[in-house]
């Protein structure tokens, strides 16, 4: 994971993502990932997150409601709708996360934050 | 009359890079080539409560020979409209059907056909409304094991003796019937064929004395398309089904020591009848399945524990609460088999880390039971292994080859307050030690295993098994905060009554293990009622206008709807709320009550997306309500109510706005208007109003149109007058009426056609 902007060059840990980021771009397969992730952090670097669809040909969601975690290797693990636990590599730059799953691209931008 | 705009959709307000007042900004290459959604998205039918209203509906039907009476009879006043019509009551008496809550084997034998449907009718009459749904599985009638490759040889053989095999067959399905259906049925998942979402259920009936009393039970049947080879998602017909279904019943002695009652009749398709119907009740539950448990080495499984104060298990008198009382709460019959109790570890693995779903399904298939065969049984496998704290507390991990045979708990992961700050007395220990909440966990990924997801997608999380662990927590608060009582010892072990309406009317296919992936049917087509978010009127208002009164029966009613924004925010709505865009939904409420669904005839999707309406803005579209594929929507004289829903979602959050209307039917008042009833209340009419005219190949409506100027009633001359009813179907008559018939033309050609009643791309329904 590379970590920069807001956030600063810092260790993953201190990364606060809490907030509501808005899916702005994505390649094909992103209809599956929420247009919308409400994301809550309860201890540095992990937290809870809820899906939400922003388009009505959106079907089911992979990623619906559970848990976050940043890890060392830089990676972000999702639980998912099956409650697994998947590990995708992330990179966080400001308020922009892009994360790479599977074969699929997705890049968040942050439209509030813990602040607003 | 609420304000509009003559705004029309613009490539700014599409989709892409439109402001949906909270709905994403999509500007980058989302989308980008063919979009490919999960498997998992295809919509599936599911039943939905029917109007209570209906079980109360008293007409007669099926009544081919036409001798009941309709008569308006209030059904709470029975006696006393006995009193005040002695010579009707003298010859004909109400009656009514028993039809239990509970699950009905059920066979259907069409005519002239060398299959039939055996299956399984659910009843659910719990907490409300009946809602009622059925699976069809397709049977040689001759050979029990004939599938669909087979049919031409059975159908070869059948031709050169049908009859002495019929009467073979006859004796087979009465055996069959008769003495092997007091259990659920289960049948092969590569028979599956159909599901009913029943519509209607009349339980009482309105017969001459000494006739058999018959109940009516109406439903849309869903073809099920089987996938290819080596894939599981097939496809179900779209709404409202590939055809509509009544089964007429009546009661009959159920075989001695078999139990529920029994019931017998006749399958209509079209108010022709198409052949028997049998209906047994064999259980009070409406499913059932079974669960192996097994656990590995140095783990420990969930065990009962004591039953909650205000739980279902403790009102029923049951002294714990367990995986079988978790099932229960939905109306299941689970069979727990606590089995395995020391499983090795595999070679490899370290049991005591975050297990990977690749390992956890090797070992599923190498210990469960040999004999486990999913077309004989609903059978899920439970394994349950130490893992570590963090890994998630279980897993629905199967989704690999045939979906959903398996799911896993962790006994050693627990309740991290890194996920909830009000895990409670749980917080940061491991589930084996806090037995209410594990027993919790391991039920959810258990009903993950019957294809159910997380709650916080279906109407928000809550205190029940499929809201995921840390928002329970969060529901339940500290002692001080939240809901009434704290995690874990207020866990409520049930599913809620979305999950519970899911498990027991979603279709089987969708449901047991080895039927679709994961998610099917959770891609957002069915979301209750109950569960959508209603706009109040002074944010989002539909108004229902009748273009026409006093209208008569036969008559078209030309309706018109008009969606307005009447609050200060902009708000996402449908690019089109036109019936054929599938938006809108409109229901007749006849003078007795009943409810009878209009469903388009014709469906064009939209393709506007949900734009948002800006306030002062509408939207409106115009319709006229006559035929459905469930019959004609004014049979009978009296005031009825036109009820319009619109249905969508935005911001992922579903929504509906509903309006109603009335209008007075009234009875006909000369012999033409009585004779242009007859002519204008026939299947193909409505076809050719439902199709917006212009259906020529309909050549019965055509026909029966064009009678209409010749029996009119003019005047003694034999000049052609105009019917009361034709008012109804200006701009859609045949061309030869219109030609005959110069005046109207005039009329017909000032009048706009409406959207709701042709396929061709008018902007009516559009944003005005």
């Amino acid at each position: 994971m590379s970590v920069n902007g807001a956030a600063g060059d810092a260790d993953s840990s201190i990364v606060d993502l809490t907030g509501s980021w808005t899916k702005s771009a994505g390649t094909e397969g992103e209809l599956a990932y929420p247009d919308v992730l409400e994301m809550t952090m309860l201890v540095p670097g992990a937290g809870r997150y809820l899906g939400r669809k922003g388009r009505p040909e959106q079907g089911f969601l992979l990623w619906d409601a559970g848990n976050w975690r940043l890890t060392a290797d830089g990676k972000i693990e999702i639980s998912t709708a099956t409650d697994a636990l998947e590990s995708w590599p992330v990179t966080i730059s400001g308020d922009e996360m892009q994360i790479q799953v599977a074969d699929c691209v997705l890049t968040y931008r942050r439209t509030n934050g813990p602040d607003d | 009359m609420a304000r509009s705009s003559n705004r029309e959709p613009t490539p700014r307000n599409r989709k892409t890079g439109v402001d949906r007042g909270g709905i994403p900004l999509v500007t980058g290459p989302i989308g980008a080539g063919a979009p490919v959604l999960p498997a998992a998205s295809a919509e599936i039918p599911v039943a939905e409560p029917i109007d209570p209203q209906q079980p109360l509906g008293l007409t007669p039907f099926p009544d081919p020979e036409g001798t009941v009476p309709q008569l308006p009879i209030d059904p709470l006043n029975i006696r006393h409209w006995q009193l005040e019509h002695p010579e009707i009551a003298e010859r004909y008496s109400f009656c009514s059907v028993s039809l239990p809550q509970g699950c009905y084997a059920l066979t259907v034998r069409p005519n002239n056909e060398l299959a039939e449907y055996r299956g399984t009718l659910r009843v659910d009459t719990e907490d409300g409304p009946l809602t009622a749904s059925g699976d069809l599985y397709r049977y040689s009638r001759f050979f029990g094991e004939l599938t669909t490759g087979e049919l031409a040889t059975t159908a070869t053989i059948a031709r050169t003796n049908f009859a002495g095999l019929a009467g073979i067959a006859g004796l087979a399905h009465q055996a069959h019937s008769r003495y092997r259906r007091s259990t659920i049925p289960i049948y092969p998942i590569n028979r599956y064929h159909s599901y009913l979402k029943v519509t209607s259920v009349r339980l009482w009936s309105f017969v001459p004395r000494g006739s058999t009393c018959t109940a009516a039970i109406t439903a849309e049947q869903y073809l099920y398309t089987q996938p290819p080879a080596g894939s599981f998602d097939g496809t179900f017909s779209p709404a409202p089904g590939f055809r509509t279904v009544t089964f007429s019943l009546h009661q009959t002695a159920a075989p001695k020591g078999l139990g529920g009652p029994r019931l017998e009749g006749t399958l209509y398709v079209g108010g022709v009848d198409s052949g028997t119907v049998e209906m047994h009740w064999v259980s009070k539950y409406f499913r059932k399945c079974t669960i192996e448990i097994d656990t590995l080495t140095g783990a420990v499984s969930p065990q009962a524990v004591p039953a909650h104060a205000g739980s279902r298990a403790a009102a029923a008198g049951l002294a714990n609460e367990d995986f079988r009382s978790v099932f229960a709460s939905a109306g299941w019959d689970a069979r727990i088999e606590y089995d395995q109790t020391a499983v090795p570890v595999p070679a490899g693995v370290n049991a005591n880390t975050c297990w990977s779903s690749a390992d956890l399904h090797a070992l599923m298939l190498n210990i469960r039971k040999a004999t486990t065969n999913l077309d004989t049984e609903w059978r899920l496998h439970c394994l349950v292994v130490p893992a570590a704290m963090g890994c998630g507390r279980g897993v629905m991990y199967d989704t690999i080859q045939v979906p959903r045979e398996g799911v896993a708990s962790f006994c050693n992961d627990g309740y991290p307050t890194s996920q909830s700050a009000n895990f409670g007395t749980a917080a940061n220990q491991q589930q084996r030690n806090t037995p209410r909440a594990f027993m919790r966990s391991c039920s959810h990924e258990m009903i993950h295993g019957f294809n159910q997801i997380h709650q916080e997608q279906e109407g928000g999380g809550d205190n029940s098994i499929m809201t995921t662990t840390p928002s329970v927590a969060d529901v339940l608060g500290g002692p001080a905060t939240g809901e009434a009582g704290v995690f874990p010892d207020d866990i409520r072990l049930e599913v809620n009554d979305h999950v519970r309406h899911h498990l027991i009317h979603m279709p089987d296919i969708a449901v047991r293990p080895g039927g679709m992936t994961f998610g099917s049917g959770h891609g957002g087509g069915f979301v209750p009622e109950r569960d959508r978010y209603h706009f109040p009127i002074d944010e989002l208002m539909l108004t229902v206008e009748v273009l026409q009164q006093d209208v008569a029966i036969g008559e078209p009613v030309r309706i018109r709807y008009q969606l307005t924004n009447t609050g200060t925010d902009s708000i996402p709505v449908p690019g089109d709320i036109s019936m054929e865009a599938a938006y809108t939904r409109i229901t007749v409420i006849d003078p007795k009550g009943r409810s009878k669904e209009m469903p388009s005839y014709v469906i064009q999707p939209d393709t506007d997306g949900t734009p948002t309406l800006a306030p002062g803005e509408s939207l409106s579209a115009e319709t006229r309500v006559f035929w459905s594929t469930q019959g004609f929507a004014f049979t009978g004289p009296g005031t009825h109510v036109i009820d319009v829903k619109v249905l969508w979602t935005a911001d992922g959050v579903p929504c509906i706005v509903r309006g109603q209307a009335s209008v007075a039917v009234s009875a006909p008042i000369s012999e033409a208007d009585d004779q242009a009833a007859n002519i204008l209340l026939h299947p193909q009419v409505g076809q050719y109003v439902a199709l917006g005219g212009g259906a020529t190949h309909l050549t019965e409506a055509v026909s029966r149109l064009d009678s209409l100027t010749g029996t009119a009633a003019g005047d003694s001359n034999g000049r052609k007058g105009r019917v009361k009813a034709l008012r109804g179907f200006e701009g859609l008559l045949p061309p030869s009426q219109i030609e005959l018939d110069q005046p109207r033309r005039e009329r017909v050609a000032s009048t706009p056609k409406p959207r709701a009643a042709t396929k061709a791309a008018t902007p009516a329904g559009r944003r005005r």
